[in-house]
């Protein structure tokens, strides 16, 4: 069905399960993956106050080093990421790219943590501490959505 | 004769909207579009899945669970299955390593639907803790194995007041893997 003899538009039905694609079965499809779309994370970000380096990179945008927001460093254990105002798909559609929640978590053996800041232009700035000790360099793992 | 898919399962983060089909000079035959929308799905429509799909693969946890730590008795953590959520299925294992403090591990690789095997290399991992208390979690990202690969998380608990380790602590644990 999905071959050169039947090319697009596809067409909905099928007599078993090997041979096509039902429109109960894609009607599954496109409401699983708007309801996945809705609550996806935008990013997720891996990254050392020190340098700062940004460790692992999964975004919308791509996975890997290309695809990582800027970090930059403003104080002991204070960074930004900064990602770029808007991103394209695979065909070049774009769309503004703005983070509006976020979750931090703190790594290694001592009891650090932290917080973040969304300003207005989607910048988000961390802050790092440790318990006891006050502002401390670390790695975190940033979720934005 | 079974059907072996392209691409990889979606925690090996390898996929992109080619892998489901889609590809930019994707066009209806003819450039007749949809004839009737309520059977017919268009070059244009499906694109846009396979970009959606693609990005939202990119993302997504590879599990989320809760473990009640379990200090007092003391005994490893435990995880209810009906909190454990995966893409690819199969709790992990747990040590114990002291008060507050606990090991995940999975399996170097786990197989999708279809039996194609993606290896799991953890590279984000994010924990919280439940209650009225204040405390603080934090993670370590592991390669007990050394094949290069992080396949485990540590997860140690704090009590804020004290800075010392926290008892019997519920914890939700959210683990997200890279590329490979």
């Amino acid at each position: 069905m999905l071959g050169g003899l039947c090319p697009f538009p596809l067409r909905l039905g099928s007599n078993n399960d090997a041979d096509g694609v039902s429109a109960e079965q894609y009607s599954r499809t496109g409401s699983t993956l708007a309801s996945c779309s809705m609550a996806a994370p935008l990013a997720l970000v891996t990254f050392d106050t020190t340098g700062p380096s940004i460790l692992s990179y999964n975004g919308q945008n791509g996975v890997g080093a290309f695809a990582e927001p800027a970090i930059a460093k403003i104080g002991i254990g204070v960074v930004t990421l900064t990602w770029s105002p808007a991103y394209s798909d695979a065909y070049e559609t774009s769309y503004p790219w703005v983070g509006r929640s976020t979750l931090l978590t703190g790594h290694g053996a001592s009891p650090v943590g932290a917080t973040a800041t969304i300003n207005p232009s989607g910048v988000i700035q961390v802050k790092a501490y440790e318990l006891g000790v006050g502002d401390v360099e670390g790695t975190f793992t940033l979720k934005v959505f | 004769m079974a059907i072996t898919p392209t691409g990889f399962p979606v925690w090996v983060r390898a996929n992109d909207h080619t892998t489901y089909g889609g590809n930019v000079n994707k066009i209806d035959y003819q450039a007749v579009g949809p004839v009737n929308a309520r059977t017919d799905i268009g070059a244009a429509e499906f694109c846009r899945a396979t970009a959606d799909l693609s990005a939202v693969g990119k993302t997504c946890p590879f599990a989320s669970f809760s473990a009640q730590f379990n200090d007092t008795v003391p005994g490893i953590p435990t995880i209810a299955s009906t909190d454990y959520l995966s893409m690819a299925g199969g709790t992990p294992t747990a040590v114990r390593n002291g008060n507050g403090d606990v090991t995940f591990t999975w399996l170097a690789s786990y197989s999708d639907q279809y039996s194609v095997l993606g290896l799991v290399n953890i590279v984000h991992a994010e924990a919280t803790v439940h209650g009225v208390s204040f405390r603080l979690a934090t993670v370590e990202l592991l390669d007990l194995s050394v094949s290069g690969l992080n396949e485990s998380v540590r997860v140690r608990v704090w009590d804020a007041a004290t800075a010392t380790a926290a008892i019997d602590p519920l914890v939700s644990v959210v683990i997200t893997t890279g590329t490979v």
